[in-house]
């Protein structure tokens, strides 16, 4: 007699749920296709097919208009190219982008995925002058896309587009109204975030236009004012309770700028800190580090 | 914080959870001993005494198969215990034990199922270590169930001896084991195993194994370690974050590491707690997922009943822990608290409120946010941001009405209203607050502050009868001292003499030794010496000098007692008690000093004036009263009958200093100096002596001294050669940065330019004379020139912005007429007609304001209300210019042709001919294109009727 039992069967009976692999497109007709839905090219749907099981692959066309529903399977290599996707797959991802942007609405379509990493790595690739491109692609995310997450997701892009592209007064418009709307964690961390920037961006220009602001009794409240209210935003969505380790990583670094541009050196080291000790390994650790090396501790000027 | 302890219940609670999460143990009991392919169904059970051996042996088999545990059990008790003396019976019977072993754990029956162990180890005692060991692991399991902790250790101990290193249930029994040690009292141990095994597991047991060893090591008060195990589980299973139990566990690591005084490593565990909307949402992804698997498992033919039943355990645990989480709402609250008290221990509250402030804005009212709400307006107070205590203050208000701590709120709120300059509304605070809550312990500190803040407010008389109210009310509060303060700066302040000194008469009866005493003394001898009453003033300074020398009003107490004695003792008395002032009060040492001077120069001696003001020009190099000294001095030299001396001081202490950057006296020494030279010879040499300086000052490349006396030539240049002077003052600002230039410079250059018609260079300087020097005396000459020429290119809003910090900043200057009529403009030009009036209504009522400026602002009245559409109201304005202000030509020619034009308009002929002929027989120029206008005009009237 034996008690055993193969101990990994717990997991065995997780793995062994059913997964759906294949994509489904059902016609006007109601007749059914499965294989691989490719996108969309000239209002016709490709759908990589196996008439019968066994032979290769092909590529079918059908016309949108004659399309009743299509369902989505998993495709982890998919996911997986997109989540590895760097600039060198720019164009590849635009194309894919290409196709998939017609069917952004399509609930389970993984149109709004491919459109949000195609809309960063244009981000990250491209100068302020191509901004319009990823703008659009987000702004379509943010208006299309079936799932309330990734709508926000897109709308985290169009901020993190107007700041990349220095449209600072939308920027704040757009951030301003989010910070007092926007229920999802990342979505009111990335408006305060921008909003943050934005505040940072005017503290810059106005201690440029007025260096001695501490002499003068007309602007000196103007200072304090952009000064807490950007570090409120920054370090409120660094704070924010659930926030992704890359936005407040983001937020420190921008508040720790934000120190360091109105000599509040104290500060500064306090969140530089922060920032290598909460979020290690990131970039802006290390932007951290290099700033405690050339900052060293210092005597703080009353600024108050 | 004394909320801390109240965030303890609910993390215990939940963290007790992995204890059961664990008991659950997925896979035992395990799989019935007689494995079937199909899944039969156990036939209704006839009474057993009515079977034979043989179809009771085989019933039992086909409920054990069933997963008919309870059939199968009495089945095997029936065979036991009616045929169990029979041979066949006898030698089934230890399998038959067996069975019923099985059966018991299966119905979880565990002190059933204890005794049966041992004759189910002997029975195996020949089989294979990995069968002994997995029988070792179900007995360890059923002791822990059974609380037989140490039993249960030294089960699963040699359980782990036996288990081959591959075995599947290894991993299991890890965990097994340390849940036993858990349960013997032995956790750091526990916490150990787990720590160690935790790099060779995999994610699924990971899961279970991190808020195991999380709760180990808290018990075993190593929190610390509990944190470092989680942020090594974090970097081996990114995902493995969200469980219930471990974000429990997390925030209990965070409770005690705050307590230990380790906030920063407090920090490493609470900022890594997740929502807990997306608790929810993972627990509801697990659990979906489980309820899938069993969906499936149950589908499956030949399944193990066992499997299904640790799934739904499994399922049942994760439900659990849900309902124990509640809406998360508690478990959020708990969270931020204590993220917050672990910035305030770190000294970083800004940090710390905006935790606070999260969470008192996004969750819902609840008692533990009342005390967060409570620490965040304390919190807003320290970090001096007022609008946000009122802000807070406010919420509370809203969200806890009946809250024992509102009255608390709005004083707070009231504090910061006051703080913020906003008086009334401070007011209002502190009055509701001892309206509504009488009796209250902050009623008097309200009822104090209602009465400060009017007097801050400069309601001296209210403020009067506030104090004297509070002085009734509370006689033994500890504000009381303050309040009798109070009244005698407001009885100072609002007269009359005699009554101010009762007030400080009875603070200095009451408090002889009050905090407030100099302050106190120094205004009754104020009101003394208002009386004329000297002796007694003399006598109350003398006392604050004596007693409190380094006091802030002791040298103003100085200067008023050398103006006592000056009388009495005369002018040695005096200058000895201005001799008082402490050094460190840097004006009123510059006050004494030029009282003194004075004094000196009156009763003629002048040898010690001279070295009076030689120790001022050592001392006060950077002076603004740079010119006083040297104006007293040039007086000593010339009553010794040596004015060129005078001179002579100016341009050695100009050579000197005048490079210096800060000596902010040398341009109006400059000036001043050069406004005395009246004759031509006298300007000839004063112009020679700066050209010297200046080829000095070229060669020794002292830009600054050089920028300096280029301007006090210009301004020599500027009464014979206005153009070459413009020239000469932009040069002398080009010759350094905006920053290191005098502000004097700068501003003539901008007017030089702006006078050349470089606007856009004139804007740029103006602007750069405000940016580098904020609080220059041009600084009214920036503001209105900036207003006057934005409006004229048509930047309103810049104009404004000019404006608005002309009439904050610089009101007092006697451009403000001027000023006026740009406002008056802008109020026009944007179709506010009453503003603009108003606006010219000003300029006419202002003292000070020039006759030309008047009549423009008369002449703009005028036009203003004919735009309006009144032309009856317009004709005395502009009949005001010409009869008023004829003197000033253009004006009056203006405004003549407009009356003329508007009589005309309202058809009285005569009188529209009668102007004409005004403006014709007046003093205008005989070339002024009015005149031409005039006389057309005039011969078209007269064909007129």
């Amino acid at each position: 007699m034996t008690l055993a039992l193969p101990c990994a069967l717990g997991a065995l009976l997780l793995l062994s749920v059913p997964r759906v692999f294949a994509d489904t497109v059902t016609l006007a007709g109601g007749e059914r296709k499965t294989g691989r839905i490719l996108g969309v090219e000239q209002e016709e749907v490709i759908l990589s097919a196996q008439p019968v099981p066994g032979l290769p692959f092909v590529e079918l066309r059908l016309p949108k208009s004659r399309l009743a529903a299509m369902e989505f399977g998993e495709n982890p290599q998919r996911e997986e190219y997109l989540q590895s996707a760097g600039h060198a797959q720019l164009a590849e991802v635009a194309r894919l982008w290409e196709r998939f942007a017609p069917l952004l609405s399509v609930p389970g379509s993984p149109s709004a995925r491919i459109g949000l990493r195609y809309g960063l790595l244009l981000l990250g690739a491209n100068p302020p002058k191509a901004m319009p491109v990823p703008l659009a692609v987000f702004e379509s995310i943010a208006a299309a896309a079936p799932t309330p997450a990734e709508r926000e997701a897109g709308t985290q892009g169009v901020l993190r587009t107007l700041l990349a592209g220095g449209q600072w007064a939308r920027a704040e418009a757009e951030a301003g109204a989010l910070c007092k709307t926007a229920s999802g964690t990342p979505l009111l961390a990335e408006a305060r975030l921008t909003f943050g920037v934005v505040r940072a961006v005017k503290l810059r220009a106005f201690l440029e236009e007025n260096p001695r602001w501490q002499e003068d009794d007309f602007v000196r409240a103007g200072r304090y004012r952009l000064y807490e209210s950007a570090l409120d935003h920054l370090l409120g969505a660094a704070l924010l309770q659930g926030v992704p380790g890359e936005l407040a990583a983001r937020g420190l670094r921008a508040a720790l700028e934000v120190c360091a541009l109105a000599g509040d050196h104290i500060r500064a080291r306090a969140v530089a800190g922060d920032l290598v000790v909460f979020h290690p390994g990131t970039v802006e650790a290390k932007y951290a580090v290099e700033w405690l090396q050339a900052n060293p501790e210092r005597a703080q000027p009353n600024l108050k | 914080m004394t909320h801390r302890t109240r965030s303890r219940s609910l993390p215990v609670l939940l963290r007790g959870s992995c204890i059961v999460l664990l008991g659950i143990m997925p896979f035992w009991p395990q799989a019935p001993a007689f494995g079937a392919k199909a899944k039969p169904k156990a036939s209704p059970a006839p009474p057993a005494t009515t079977m034979t051996v043989e179809e009771l042996v085989h019933h039992s088999a086909q409920a054990l198969t069933a997963g008919a545990w309870q059939v199968a059990l009495e089945d095997c008790d029936a065979l036991l215990r009616d045929y169990g003396d029979r041979p066949e019976v006898l030698r089934l019977k230890e399998r038959v034990q067996l069975t019923l072993l099985r059966c018991h754990l299966q119905l979880g029956q565990w002190s059933e199922a204890a005794p049966l162990f041992e004759v189910a180890l002997q029975h195996l005692s020949e089989a294979p270590p990995a069968a002994r060991g997995e029988l070792l692991f179900h007995k360890a399991a059923c002791e822990l169930r059974l609380e037989q902790a140490s039993a249960a250790c030294k089960s699963i101990s040699a359980s782990l001896l036996l288990l081959p290193p591959a075995a599947p249930l290894r991993t299991e029994a890890v965990l097994l084991q340390a849940a036993c040690l858990l349960a013997n009292r032995a956790p750091m141990q526990a916490g150990e195993l787990l720590e160690n095994v935790l790099p060779q597991m995999g994610q699924a047991a990971a899961e279970r194994a991190i808020p195991l060893g999380m709760s180990a090591f808290l018990d075993a008060k190593q929190p610390g370690r509990a944190g470092a195990l989680l942020a090594n589980g974090t970097l081996q299973f990114p995902g493995i974050g969200e469980t219930i139990a471990l974000q429990a566990s997390l925030l209990q690591a965070g409770s005690d590491l705050l307590e230990e005084g380790k906030p920063a490593e407090a920090l490493a565990c609470l900022l890594r707690i997740a929502t807990p909307q997306r608790l929810h949402r993972a627990q509801q992804q697990r659990l979906a997922s489980m309820e899938k698997a069993l969906a499936s498992v149950r589908e499956q033919p030949g399944a193990f009943p066992s499997a299904v039943s640790a799934l739904q355990g499994r399922a049942a645990q994760l439900r659990l822990d849900k309902e124990t989480l509640g809406n998360g709402d508690a478990f959020a609250a708990a969270t931020r608290i204590q993220i917050a008290a672990a910035y305030q221990a770190l000294e970083r509250p800004h940090e710390a409120a905006l935790v606070l402030e999260d969470a008192v804005r996004q969750l819902p009212p609840a008692e533990l946010l009342e005390h967060a709400c409570l620490e965040l307006a304390r919190t807003w107070l320290q970090l001096e941001r007022w609008p946000k205590v009122v802000e807070a203050s406010e919420h509370f208000a809203t969200a806890y009405p009946a809250s024992k701590h509102l009255p608390l709120m709005l004083y707070l709120r009231g504090c910061a209203l006051q703080k913020a300059g906003l008086f009334p509304r401070a007011q209002e605070v502190f009055r509701g607050l001892s309206a509504e809550f009488q009796g209250h312990e902050l009623c008097a500190n309200a009822c104090f502050m209602e009465a400060f803040t009017l007097l801050l407010d400069n309601q001296t008389a209210e403020a009067l009868q506030g104090f004297a109210s509070f002085q009734q009310t509370y006689k033994k509060h500890a504000l009381a001292e303050a309040a009798a303060f109070g009244l005698c700066v407001a009885q100072a302040q609002n007269g009359p003499p005699s009554a101010a000194r009762l007030a400080a008469r009875a603070y200095l009866a009451e408090y002889p030794n009050g905090e407030n005493r100099p302050a106190v003394l120094l205004r009754r001898a104020q009101a003394a010496y208002a009386l004329h009453e000297k002796t007694a003033a003399v006598a109350d300074l003398e006392e604050l000098l004596a007693s409190a020398p380094e006091h802030a009003c002791s040298g103003e107490a100085a200067l008023l007692l050398g103006d006592c004695l000056l009388s009495a003792d005369g002018v040695d008395g005096a200058l000895a008690a201005w001799s008082r002032v402490p050094p460190d009060q840097y004006e009123a040492r510059e006050e004494a000093l030029f009282k003194s001077a004075k004094v000196l120069h009156r009763s003629g001696r002048t040898v010690e004036l001279r070295e009076l003001l030689r120790a001022f020009d050592s001392a006060h190099v950077d002076s603004a009263r740079l010119p006083e000294a040297a104006h007293w001095l040039r007086k000593a030299w010339t009553h010794e009958g040596h004015p060129e001396e005078a001179t002579k001081w100016t341009l050695e202490h100009v050579a000197l200093h005048g490079n210096s950057p800060a000596a902010q006296g040398i341009e109006p020494l400059l000036a001043a100096a050069g406004q005395r030279v009246a004759s031509e010879p006298e300007r000839e040499a004063w112009r020679s002596a700066l050209q010297q300086l200046a080829m000095a000052a070229e060669e020794a490349d002292q830009q600054r001294l050089l920028s300096r006396l280029k301007w006090a030539l210009a301004r020599q240049v500027a009464i014979v050669d206005a153009p070459g002077a413009g020239r000469l003052f932009i040069e002398a600002a080009s010759l350094s940065p905006a920053v290191l230039t005098g502000t004097a410079v700068l501003a003539d250059a901008a007017q030089a330019l702006e006078d050349t018609g470089s606007t856009p260079e004139a804007l740029r300087l103006w602007r750069e004379l405000l940016k580098w020097h904020p609080r220059a005396p041009e600084r009214d000459r920036a503001l209105y020139h900036l207003a006057r020429l934005d409006f004229a290119e048509g930047r309103q809003k810049a104009a404004w912005e000019w404006v608005r910090r002309f009439e904050k900043g610089v009101a007092g200057s006697p451009l403000l007429p001027r000023l006026l009529l740009v406002k008056g403009g802008l109020q026009r030009s944007e179709g506010n007609t009453a503003g603009a009036l108003r606006s010219l209504e000003q300029v006419l009522r202002e003292k000070g304001a020039a006759a030309a400026v008047k009549c423009e602002a008369l002449f703009a009245m005028g036009q203003l209300h004919q735009a309006a559409g009144a032309p009856r109201l317009a004709l005395p304005y502009l009949q005001r210019v010409y009869v008023s202000y004829s003197g000033f030509q253009p004006w009056a020619a203006k405004a003549y042709l407009a009356s003329a034009e508007l009589f005309s308009s309202l058809g009285e002929v005569t009188a529209a001919r009668n102007t004409y002929t005004e403006l014709l027989a007046s003093r205008l120029a005989p070339e002024a294109p009015e005149r031409a206008v005039a006389t057309s005009k005039l011969k078209a009237l007269e064909d007129t009727p």
